[in-house]
């Protein structure tokens, strides 16, 4: 790669064999941990036994992924201080979860697996499995940049040159996820997450200390001020982010990532009971806050580092001063500033703490997607007919599956814009449906089934917000962001969800209908079901 | 120092003084939490 060869890392042979004998370690686990699994809750929720500290560290070890620190490192490096306003409201939003509970305490309260499982039990099984459906299409999309950003951290980290060596070596750490989570299942899931957060947690702070230390607190405020100006510190500011991006960064990172996306709902659903689940949020509140904050603060070090250097800024910088649009480049500053001024060992650590937190995002995201696939398309179609033994080969299956998809997928998008935007209007397609379905099923009794329906589908008008989708429809750039396409998206599927159930309301309420057992015998997606 | 600039830095502060004592309080609470999460599954079998 071209940055890889004008910048220098001191990535060294002790610095592999920490990795090495980590992701080992994590493969021991994944084998150990299989001696737990008895069925279908042991796998999918770890038999619901979580107390709060290993939920909140399994929680975070999911959050704080590889490809968080390097989409929001990036987000740091092209706007500069604004940025932290992300962390401010998703902080916020994850304290308010926590204080009132809303969405995670109801569904909680359900004893559901999985968010559409509550839309079986609330709506019938036809909304669950359209649920079911639109949550995997849109978790499977968004996880479809997550190997190429981990080859491009890599790559960046250890100067390897050769792009061929850093996908054959992404594609044995996904082997090596897909080998301890189809054994293991959330109970080496948790136990992995909890060690990846410690290990992680660790190594970011160390990386802040270092950076401060090599550039100096006032020379980094200075630099990115001159380079920036207000709109690099007034997020506000319609030259930079604007009002509607606030609106949207608080609705995505505050309360959908902790609310109502399935990986972290599915932690919810872990837990003991509905006060623990509210401790959990409350003491997530501010690994919510860091794990944007901090790798903001090591991209915008990047930027200063760089300002300063400009053999290694010409990498970054077009010939007018303004930072390059070539979003691979942008993604490589993070890491290539890391490999500038860590020292051997501690680059080993924080490489291996990288690739753990890749690792830990992988294994959470590929058990939630099978999970939801098995129980809530495959397991309703099937007339809730499917053995145990078949859910967990399915599931382990299905895994597979995914994984070699995310493998193929990852090598041929052309992923022409920030990754953060991509990843928010990917999952978008998903979550504004259910965010109106949860809304108005758990806070509204006058909620339908159309309802239902049309709110799930409204959400896949997100897909206008990809870049490519917009380039193939002759939408110019810049005309319509992704934060109007998402809170656009946002507003249609909750006024589609009001005016369908206010036209056609549901005969009879369908709560509790799955204490039948024969309740899916008759699946009709818009009929009529008895309590 | 501007407005901003002042709630961006007090931001940065707190974030990594609570989160350092959050991180030691949940390596102590989880590996806890690990021994017993795993006992309960065992004596459930």
């Amino acid at each position: 790669m071209e940055a890889g060869l004008i910048a220098e890392s001191t990535f060294s042979v002790f610095d592999w064999c920490i990795v090495g004998i980590y992701l080992a370690g994590t493969v021991v686990i994944g084998f150990w941990a299989n001696r737990y699994i008895r069925n279908m809750d042991d796998y999918i929720v770890a038999g619901r036994s979580l107390g709060s500290s290993l939920g909140v560290a399994t929680m975070l070890g999911s959050e704080i992924g590889l490809v968080t620190v390097m989409y929001f490192g990036q987000s740091g490096f092209k706007n500069g201080f604004a940025a932290f306003h992300i962390g401010l409201v998703a902080g916020i939003g994850c304290a308010f979860v926590g204080l009132t509970g809303i969405i995670v305490g109801p569904l909680r309260r359900e004893g559901v697996k999985t968010i559409p499982e509550y839309y079986g039990k609330r709506f019938g099984p036809g909304v669950r499995v359209l649920g079911g459906i639109m949550m995997a299409a849109a978790g499977i999309l968004n996880m479809g940049v997550f190997l190429k950003t981990g080859a491009l951290f890599l790559a960046g980290l250890t100067n390897l040159n050769d792009p061929d060596i850093v996908n054959w070596i992404m594609a044995g750490l996904l082997a090596l996820v897909l080998l301890y989570t189809t054994l293991g299942g959330m109970v080496s899931v948790v136990i992995t997450d909890y060690v990846q957060f410690v290990v992680l947690s660790v190594g970011l702070v160390i990386c802040c200390i270092f950076a401060v230390q090599h550039l100096g607190w006032e020379l980094t405020v200075d630099d990115v001020n001159a380079f920036h100006g207000d709109k690099g510190v007034n997020p506000l500011d319609q030259e930079g982010f604007g009002v509607s991006y606030v609106i949207w960064s608080f609705f995505v990172f505050g309360l959908i990532s902790c609310a109502v996306w399935p990986t972290a709902v599915m932690r919810a659903c872990s837990v003991k009971d509905e006060k623990t689940v509210k401790k959990l949020y409350r003491w997530s509140a501010i690994g919510f806050v860091t794990r944007i904050v901090i790798p903001q603060f090591l991209g915008i070090c990047a930027l200063a580092f760089f300002l300063e250097n400009d053999a290694l800024g010409k990498m970054f910088f077009e010939a007018d001063g303004t930072i390059t649009a070539d979003g691979d480049k942008t993604l490589q500053a993070l890491p290539i500033f890391l490999s500038q001024i860590l020292p051997v060992g501690l680059l080993g650590l924080v490489a291996a703490g990288m690739l753990a937190a890749f690792m830990s995002t992988n294994d959470s995201y590929l058990l939630c997607w099978a999970a939801v696939v098995v129980e809530d398309v495959f397991d309703p179609l099937s007339g809730n007919k499917l053995s145990t033994k078949n859910k967990l080969l399915i599931a382990r299956i299905l895994i597979v599956v995914i994984g070699l998809f995310l493998f193929v997928f990852g090598l041929v998008y052309p992923l022409n814009q920030n990754l953060v935007d991509y990843l928010a209007v990917s999952g978008a397609i998903y979550f504004t449906g259910a965010f109106a379905v949860l809304m108005f099923g758990l806070y509204w009794k006058g909620a339908s089934r159309v309802g239902a329906y049309l709110a799930l589908g409204a959400g896949s008008l997100a897909i206008f917000g990809l870049r490519p989708i917009q380039d193939a429809i002759g939408i110019p750039e810049g005309w319509l962001s992704e934060a109007q396409v998402g809170l656009g998206t946002t507003v249609t599927a909750l006024v589609l969800m009001l005016v369908g159930s206010l036209l056609f309301p549901d005969r009879k309420i369908l709560r509790g209908v799955t204490t039948d057992p024969d309740w899916s015998q008759s699946f009709d997606p818009m009929g009529e079901y008895d309590l | 120092m501007t407005g901003w600039m002042f709630v961006w830095t007090m931001l940065l502060i707190l974030v990594l003084l609570v989160y350092g004592f959050v991180v030691v309080v949940v390596t102590f609470g989880g590996a806890k939490d690990i021994r017993e999460m795993l006992q309960r599954i065992k004596d459930d079998k």
